[in-house]
This record gives structure tokens, sequence and C-alpha cells, in this order.
């Protein structure tokens, strides 16, 4: 196992592409938790009065993750199928028959390389989002402050995002074994996360089938581990309940990945 | 025909061949359709007016005196307040002073000139359309017939109509009304979630030369000609809604000339209170579906072009015709023209399909106007649109030509005409707004027919935003592939 | 009535630090099969993307018929090539490729079922190009060549892929529009495809010229002096010939080649030495061997100690 770690991290850095787009999990992350930050306005309305809501800052400045998640898409596609364009996957069994421990190598390097750079990216996001928004007015009083880097729940939403982007990437990857071609891949990934989203937004539903969708949906479940305020995520989910079901998602398209990869002729 | 041309002819011919033979493509147009259909007709079984007030409006301040009998009452409105487009004030033959009771009235309106109505707004005759204070109103009685005349100076009367069977008692209330609909102001509560709020209005209305002939002789009233003031108030609607509070009518009288005051309005609420400049864009929401549907026209742009390139036929391509202007110029054409050519039928079918739909749904008649898809303001939003996905298709035919790989193109349409949008959606008003005029999607702003506050650009400065964008793009990749080796 | 030669001149191109081709010239006349060959990586493909107008020189030209490739209207017409035979979409039918290139050029839709007719494709028109093995792609390339009835043929590597059946066909295809007065250039990096085919080969290495010759003139040139000796003391020839002061190259289990002596003087130092021969003979070099000795130095990626085994004095 070793050995074939070590094999598919060399693929993974020999590829200056994918250096670039790993550097940009970790630019995306920040700059857009940056850049929500400096959108936001304190609210002018006296605290706790009717509708008026403290504006969740910790899921605002993590929100860089809607766009991260595509870099995290195109890397872990691209360290599956770049195997079949050209068909490299001839020497890699060549050189390792053994299949699954190609895919478990493949899926231990892609994953460990997003959760680096995306902790990185989540870091930067905090820290950077945070300065900002003190520096735009928002202060302790009423609760409108952003919560402290060593809150609990603050941590949570930080760790949840990263390994948010972790499962994204297992995702990916799986889809990639099942499909093969990196358009492919890329693109049903992107529909997954973000057709169930996109629909709920577009489409007017009963709260019923909304919330059904949502708690559904990869990216809205997942991404509920960001809220710290109840009913304001985007599922009406718990956190970790959220991010079992991306994860329920991920293992499912990995698992499809190894039977095919198993069975299919390469 | 010039040499140029007809090789540009050919070379639309040959791209032509080339796009059609390849199975993604018809399975991209099919998409494109599906989705934007799919999305229209569910967008619109979901979509419930929010309006749950009274469908019948009957409340305002009413000057009258009893009139026995056949009886014609004139008066010359000298003055109405703008307080509201379908502001009302006129002239009113009522079997009594309660909410609901059986009406002939003929009115004008700042906004719509004179109107007649009765039975409660289910008749309803047009008079002069740009009518304005001063103007003469009659209405006159026979039998159960009454018939409304207007007049500029009082001498030329000219018809408006006559309702046969106005359900009216032998001794009817006769005299002068006011009404001023409420107006509705919508604010933005946070993303994507605008608050709508109803507001009163007060219209004000001066008459003068106010006659009111009977046949039968008054009876002996209250006031020295027994002139009085009441409010009609409006019956209760729906339970749970609550009426908006409106201010009780004023009457001011200097000899024979009345300056009535009055909040409310009468007849069907579409003609007056809820929707009367459309708070929500029932054309544009048909065509919402387009927001996805452009996920397939992006698949089929890039891919034109892309995958010439993942499969070398690029290098047949320019041999088979060096100049590489021109095969762009034919790609774009056909790309343009299909992506059109389905992208009209999508909207089309989404805007008929859906219709009835909304009508089923309160979006109809009397609270919403419902326009043909050969409306011009219809047209605009439908041929539009389909524009809209033929630009989407150029611009990403451009980035594929830019970027030539296809994963890499699709990720990066994807990130600017879904993610960033949707990144903006969720996070904060401002950027959202920005988002919408400079990015773009500025270009489904097309799509729009009404002006609507959450409306981040015109519909044509939409249209152009995305037009520039398309332009620039397409330019880059003029130059970059007559410069590059293929 | 133009003169349909293909003109190079002081062709040069650069990628980076990689000098790809380097000031080549040389003419391609009509009426015959010109092979252009060299060794992988020698340069043969971009002067051909070159030529066909695809990769823009960093100097020198490349004319076809005095014009260069992008000033031809209708070029397939003029000038039918065949670069890359698995450059087609998988998803496109026989047919529907065609039909495209032909549409560009204004050519009529009836003259697709004639070349593909004509390069044995008929039967498969209408099947999707992806279910294609390399051989019928090849044949699907050359019908494309073959559409506009060209003066000029630039056939790249056409004979990768083919089985027996096919290279025979293509030989005789190639001869016979070189018969008819064509233009017709083929690469390859196999000089023994050619043998039967090319009249004229320009051989080129590392992106320089190194011959330009007829066959003939090669081959002539190649056999040199040298003689074949067949004996089955292939040691003790060596040693007696060397000693003699020729030199002696092995050629296989009992055969030698041996230069720098007249058969006579060989066959008397054999006698001599007492070494039994069964055959001499002068050499006559296969045009292989002739483009051996000519890319020997030029050869770009060359594998060590397969050099044939030489004794010097």
């Amino acid at each position: 196992m070793r050995r074939a770690l070590h094999a598919e991290w060399t693929k993974l850095v020999s590829v200056p592409g994918q250096w670039w787009t790993l550097l940009a999990v970790t630019g995306v992350m920040a700059g857009a938790g940056a850049l929500v930050a400096v959108t936001q306005r304190p609210p002018t309305c006296p605290p706790g009065g009717p509708g008026c809501s403290a504006p969740d800052t910790t899921a605002l400045i993590l929100s860089g993750a809607y766009l991260a998640q595509l870099a995290v898409l195109a890397v872990a596609v691209t360290v599956v199928s770049s195997e079949y364009h050209p068909r490299v996957i001839l020497l890699t069994l060549a050189a390792q028959p053994g299949r699954g421990l190609v895919l478990a190598a493949k899926a231990v390097v892609g994953t460990a390389a997003v959760l680096a750079t995306a902790l990185l990216g989540v870091a930067g996001a905090l820290v950077a989002g945070r300065q900002v928004l003190l520096a735009r007015g928002f202060t302790g009083q009423g609760g409108r402050g952003p919560a402290a880097l060593s809150d609990p729940a603050v941590l949570r939403a930080a760790l949840g995002t990263v390994l948010y982007l972790g499962l994204v990437a297992v995702l990916s990857l799986g889809a990639a074994w099942i499909l093969r071609y990196q358009a492919a891949a890329a693109g049903a990934v992107a529909a997954l996360l973000y057709g169930p989203f996109l629909a709920a937004r577009l489409i007017p539903m009963p709260d019923r089938v909304m919330h059904a969708v949502q708690d559904a949906s990869p990216m809205s479940a997942g991404l509920s581990v960001q809220s710290l305020v109840p009913g304001a995520g985007t599922a009406p989910i718990g956190p970790w309940s959220g991010l079992a079901v991306l994860a329920g998602y991920a293992v499912a398209a990995l698992g499809t990945g190894w039977l095919l990869l198993v069975r299919r002729d390469s | 025909m010039t040499t140029s041309t007809t090789s540009l002819l050919r070379a639309v011919r040959a791209e032509w061949a080339k796009l059609r033979s390849v199975r993604s493509t018809g399975a991209a147009l099919l998409a494109t359709v599906a989705l934007v259909v799919l999305i229209g007709v569910l967008t619109a079984e979901g979509g419930h007016t929010s309006y749950g007030g009274p469908a019948r409006m009957d409340g305002f301040a009413f000057v009258h005196r009893p009139a026995a009998g056949d009886v014609t009452v004139t008066a010359r409105l000298t003055g109405q307040a703008d307080s509201a487009p379908w502001a009302k004030a006129g002239l009113m033959l009522r079997s009594g002073t309660a909410g609901g009771a059986p009406s002939v009235s003929l009115m004008l309106t700042p906004g719509h000139g004179v109107r007649m109505q009765a039975r409660g707004g289910t008749e309803e005759l047009t008079g002069s359309g740009r009518a304005a204070a001063p103007y003469w109103l009659r209405l006159s009685r026979s039998g159960h017939e009454v018939t409304g005349w207007e007049s500029a100076d009082g001498r030329t009367w000219r018809k408006v109509g006559t309702v046969p069977d106005t359900g009216l008692p032998a001794t009817a209330e006769a005299g002068m009304f006011v009404a001023s609909p409420e107006t509705a102001t919508s604010h933005w509560a946070g993303p994507g979630k605008v608050v709508g709020a109803a507001r009163a209005t007060t219209g004000r209305a001066v008459f003068d030369q106010v006659t009111a002939t009977s046949a039968a002789a008054a009876p002996a009233a209250s006031g020295a000609d027994g002139w009085q003031l009441t409010d009609v108030v409006q019956p209760p609607g729906p339970p749970g809604t609550q009426p908006v509070a409106a201010a009780s009518g004023t009457l001011h009288r200097t000899g024979r000339t009345f300056t009535v005051t009055g909040s409310g309005d009468l007849g069907s609420p579409g003609v007056g209170g809820v929707g009367q400049d459309g708070q929500e864009d029932t054309v544009a929401s048909t065509l919402s579906g387009v927001q996805i549907g452009l996920f397939a026209v992006i698949a089929l742009g890039v891919l034109a072009m892309t995958s010439e390139y993942r499969t070398r036929t690029i290098r047949t391509t320019f041999t088979v015709s060096p100049h590489r202007g021109r095969v762009l110029a034919a790609k774009a054409v056909v790309v343009a023209a299909g992506v059109f050519a389905a992208g009209l039928v999508a909207c089309a079918v989404s805007y008929v399909v859906s219709l009835p739909i909304q009508r089923r749904n309160g979006y109809g008649p009397p609270l919403f106007t419902q326009r043909s898809l050969t409306d011009p303001l219809v047209l605009r939003a439908v041929v539009g649109t389909a524009a809209f996905l033929a630009l989407i298709a150029l611009l990403s035919l451009a980035v594929g030509v830019i970027v030539r790989r296809t994963a890499a193109a699709v990720i990066l349409l994807f990130t600017v005409l879904v993610v960033i949008p949707l990144v903006a959606q969720v996070t904060s008003v401002g950027a959202d707004l920005w988002v919408g005029r400079t990015t773009p999607v500025a270009g489904a702003a097309i799509r729009q027919t009404q002006p609507l506050f959450e409306n981040a650009i015109g519909p044509w400065q939409g249209l152009g935003v995305l037009a520039a964008y398309t332009a620039v793009a397409l330019g880059a990749a003029f130059w970059l592939q007559r410069r590059r080796d293929a | 009535m133009t003169e349909w030669t293909i003109a190079v001149s002081d062709l040069s191109k650069t990628y980076g630090n990689t000098v790809a081709v380097d000031s080549l010239s040389f003419t391609v006349r009509p009426g015959t099969v010109t092979g252009f060959v060299g060794p992988n990586g020698a340069g043969k493909s971009t002067t051909l993307r070159m030529m066909l107008g695809l990769d823009t020189p960093d100097g020198g030209s490349a004319l076809i018929g005095g014009r260069s490739y992008r000033e031809l209207t209708d070029p397939l017409r003029s000038v039918g090539a065949l670069l890359d035979a698995e450059a087609v979409h998988p998803g496109r039918r026989a047919r529907a490729h065609l039909l495209w290139q032909a549409r560009y050029n204004g050519l009529p839709a009836g003259r697709v079922d004639e070349v593909l007719d004509l390069v044995g494709l008929a039967s498969a028109a209408g099947k999707r190009a992806g279910g294609f093995s390399l051989g019928m792609r090849q044949r699907l390339g050359i019908a494309g060549a073959l559409l506009g009835d060209p003066r000029v043929l630039i056939l790249d590597e056409p004979v990768n892929g083919l089985d027996p059946d096919g290279i025979r066909w293509i030989r005789g295809l190639l001869r016979s529009l070189a018969a008819e007065g064509r233009t017709v250039l083929v690469s390859s990096h196999l000089m023994s495809e050619l043998q039967d085919t090319a009249d004229h080969v320009i051989v080129i290495g590392r992106g320089r010229l190194l011959a330009d010759t007829a066959v003939d003139a090669l081959l002539a040139a190649a056999s040199g002096d040298r003689i074949v000796l067949h004996t089955s003391r292939r040691t003790e020839a060596m040693t007696v010939l060397a000693a003699a002061g020729a030199t002696v190259s092995v050629l296989g289990a009992d055969a030698l080649t041996v230069s720098g002596l007249p058969a006579e003087r060989v066959a008397a130092e054999l006698n001599g030495g007492a070494v039994p021969f069964s055959a001499l003979a002068p050499h006559r070099a296969s045009l292989e061997e002739a483009y051996l000795d000519l890319t020997r130095d030029a050869t770009e990626f060359r594998a060590h100690g397969h050099d044939a085994e030489e004794i010097r004095p």
C-alpha cells in the first residue's frame, strides 16, 4: 500500500495543472470568505425586534465552499480520469494489478490533498472574514459580532467545511471511476451537487417537499454543517447528520466505482 | 453572390452537417427544451398567488340621497387627486348603503379613463380611455336599465353603455362616490426574499353642477337637500385575511360644489388593489427554467468546439477550410441558430402550457391579466429569452475555443453563470445585485415584463451586458484561433 | 496550368527549446510517389502540418503549386491530406464525416459515396466511426484525402494499421495516382514500407535534410562495393579478411559483408586461409539499410548496444 500511495502521490504532483487547482481550493475559500464579509452590512434593526435576525456570519464567511468544491471536483475527477485519456490505466494496472489497491491509493492521496488545502483555506477564510467583519462594524453588541474562533460551534462549522470538501473529493473520485470521462464525471457531480439545490430555490414547492429535497440533496444537507443559527441553514437537518448524507453519497459512489473497476475490462 | 458569401454559406452547411451528425447535439437541444418546459410547468404548478383578500371590492365614501323610480344623475368632476392609477371617483345608483349591495357606477380614474361597472364589477364597460378631470358624467335609469354617458363639455354626450338588468329596487340611493385602492409596496427582507405590504391611499375628488332629477318626488331627508355621506364598508374577505385600515370618508360642501375624500375600491381587485402593477412577473416565471436549461446549452456550445480538439478533428477542419475565421463564424451561426430555434420552442411551449396552470392557481383574471403569446410584451420576453440562450451558446463556444478542453470550459462557465450568482444570492443583497448587473447572467433579465423591486437590471440592458461579454469572448477566440498552431 | 509542385524552402519551426524543423528545403514533383522518411521525432509531421497551414513556420515557406496552403480556395480540390487517421469523432457516421468536409469545399454529396466505394468502406458508410478498427479509419482518412479529386496528395503514415491486403491496396493506389500525373507525398518512419512504392525519397533527421534522391541512386550508393559472404566458419573468415585489410561486419549467423576488397581478392584470401565458404556475391542493399546508414547519426532516440558488430583493422 505504501508503494501504491507513493506512486499515486508522484502522479498527482507531476501534473502542474493539479497544483494550480489545489491552490485554487485554498485561494477561493479564503478569498471568497473575505469578499463575502466585505459585502455584509451590520443589521440596523433593533436586536431581537420583530423580523430582525442577526446574520449567520460564520456560515457566510465559509460560503466559499460553494465555489471551492468545483476546484475540488476538478482535482479529484482528474486524478482518476487522467488514467483513461490516454489509457495510462493499462500501465498502472500492469505495475500494480491489485485494482482495489489502486483505487484506495488514489482515494487516499486525492482526499488527503484536498483536506490539506481545504484546511488552509477554511482557516484563511475564518481569520480574514472575521477581520473584515470587525472592520465593517460587526461588533459584539447584541450577539452580532463574529463568533470567537475558539467557540466550539465555530470549530464545528470549520471542521465540518473541511470534511465537506473532503467528501466532495471522495464523491468525485467515485463518479470518475464510474464514468471514466472527465467531462462526464465533472458534469454529473456538479449536477448532483447544484441541481437539487437550484431546483429547491427556483421552483416554488410546498415546504414539506422542499425540506425533503434539501435533506436528501448532498450539497444542501452537507453544507448545513456550516450553520450556527438553528433553522437558518441550507437544510432542516442536524449538522453531523447532514454531513452523513453527503458521506452516504460519497461512499456509494466510491463503492460503485470499485465494483465497476473490479468487474469491468480496463 | 460574392465568393466569400458563397464560402461562408458552404461553411455554415458544413458545420451544420457536422453538428447534427453527432448524438450529443440532439440530446442537448432536447434537454434544453425539456428542462425549460418542465421547470416552467413546475414553477406554475407550485406558484400560488399570495393574495387572499376578498374577490369583490365594495367599500368607499358615498355621498347620496334617495331617488325613486327613473332618475338621471349628472355631475361635473372638476378635479381628481392622482392617489393611485386605479383611484375611482364618479356617480352611482345603489340599492342601499351596505357593502355588497347591487349597484351601477360610472367613474373616472387617473390612470385608466372612464369605466362603468355593474353587478359587483362582473359587468364592466369602458369609456374614453384618456378622459381626465374636468369631465362630465351622467347615469340615467329607465326601469331596470341604466345607461352611462360621458362628456368633456357638458353639451355633447357620448354613450358609455347600457346595463339592462341592474337589480336596483324601486327607490335607489343615487349620488357620488370616491374610492382609492391600496397600493402594494415591497421591500427586500433578505436574499431572495421580498416582503410585500399593502398601504391604504386616500382619494379626493371635487364635483359641481350636481343634479339628480327624479320622476317621483324625493322624500324629505336630513340635509338641506338630502345629500349625506356614508362610508360603504367592505364585506369581510376569506377568514384569516386582515383588511387594511382605511381612513373614513369626508365631505366638504360649498354651495353645489362637493369635495369628497375616501378610501377603498369597488369591483374586482385586479382592476384596483392587488396585482395592479403586477407584484409578480407571471410571464418571467414561466421562463425561469432557462436558468437550468442553460446547462444543456453550455454543454452544446462548448462541445461544438472542444470535441474537435479532443478528437483532433480540428486539423481536418482547418485543412479542409484554411480560413479559420470562417470556420468559427460558421460554427457560431449554426450553434446560435440551433439553440435559438430550440429555445424559442421551449419558451413558447412553456408559456402556453403554464398559462392555464397559473390561472388555476389564482394568477388569472380578475386579479392578474393574462396575455396571449402574441402580446408584444410576452413576445419580447419569449423571443428575448431564446436569444439569451443563443448568446450563452455563443459564449460557451468562444470559451471552448479559448480553453480547448471540455471539462475546464464547462467548469469555468458553470462557475460564472451558475455558482457565482448562487453564492452572491445566498450571501448578500448588494453582491447579488452587482452580479445581476455586471456578469453575463444579467442577460436573463430579458424575460422580465414587470418593473419589480428585485430586478437587478432592465431587460434590454441585461441582454446588452451578456452580448458585450459574448462579443469580447468571441473576439478573443477569433484572435487566438488565428494565431495558434492547430 | 499550375505546376503542382510542393516546394519547401528554408522551413524552420521551434517549440520552446526544441528545434523541430531546421532550415529544411526540398521539392516534391508531380508524377512520382515521393517518400518522406525519418525516425520518430525527426520533424516529419511538423513539416506536413506547416505545409497544410496548420502550424505557422518560424521561418521559410512551404508552397503548393506556388501558393501557401492558406491561400487556396476550396483546398480539397487541389490538395488531399491524411494527417491522423484517429482524428475522427467517434459518434459520427463515416458518411457524415466525409459529408461535412465535402460541404466546406462545395463538393457534391454524391462524391462522398464514390470515395467510400473507392476505399472499400461502402458497406460501413452508415456506421459510427467509434466502432472502426485502425485499418478502417485509415481507409476513411484516405477517402477524405481523395474527396476533391486533388492534384496533390499528402499522406502521413497511411500504411499504419493496415493489414497486408490493405498495404498492397494502398501501394497500388498510390502508384496509380502518381501515374495519373499527381503529386504524391507519403511519410513513413519505416523505409521498408516504401520499398516498392516510392520513386523518390526525402530523408530527414533531427529536422534536417539528410537525403533527397531517387530510390535507385540511394540503393546503389548504399550497396557500395560491399560483398556478401556465406560461410560456416565466420570467426576465421573475419580474421583472415581483416588481416588482408578488409572491413568486415556480421550480417547473419553464417553471413558477413565485406568491403574494401574486390570479390576476387576475397575468394583468394579465403582459399589461402583454407576457410570454406558457400557463396560470394555483390551486396544489394535494402532501402532499410540505406536509410539506417543515413540516419545513424540523426536518430534522436536510439537504443544503445544494438549496432551491428563490426571489426576494423
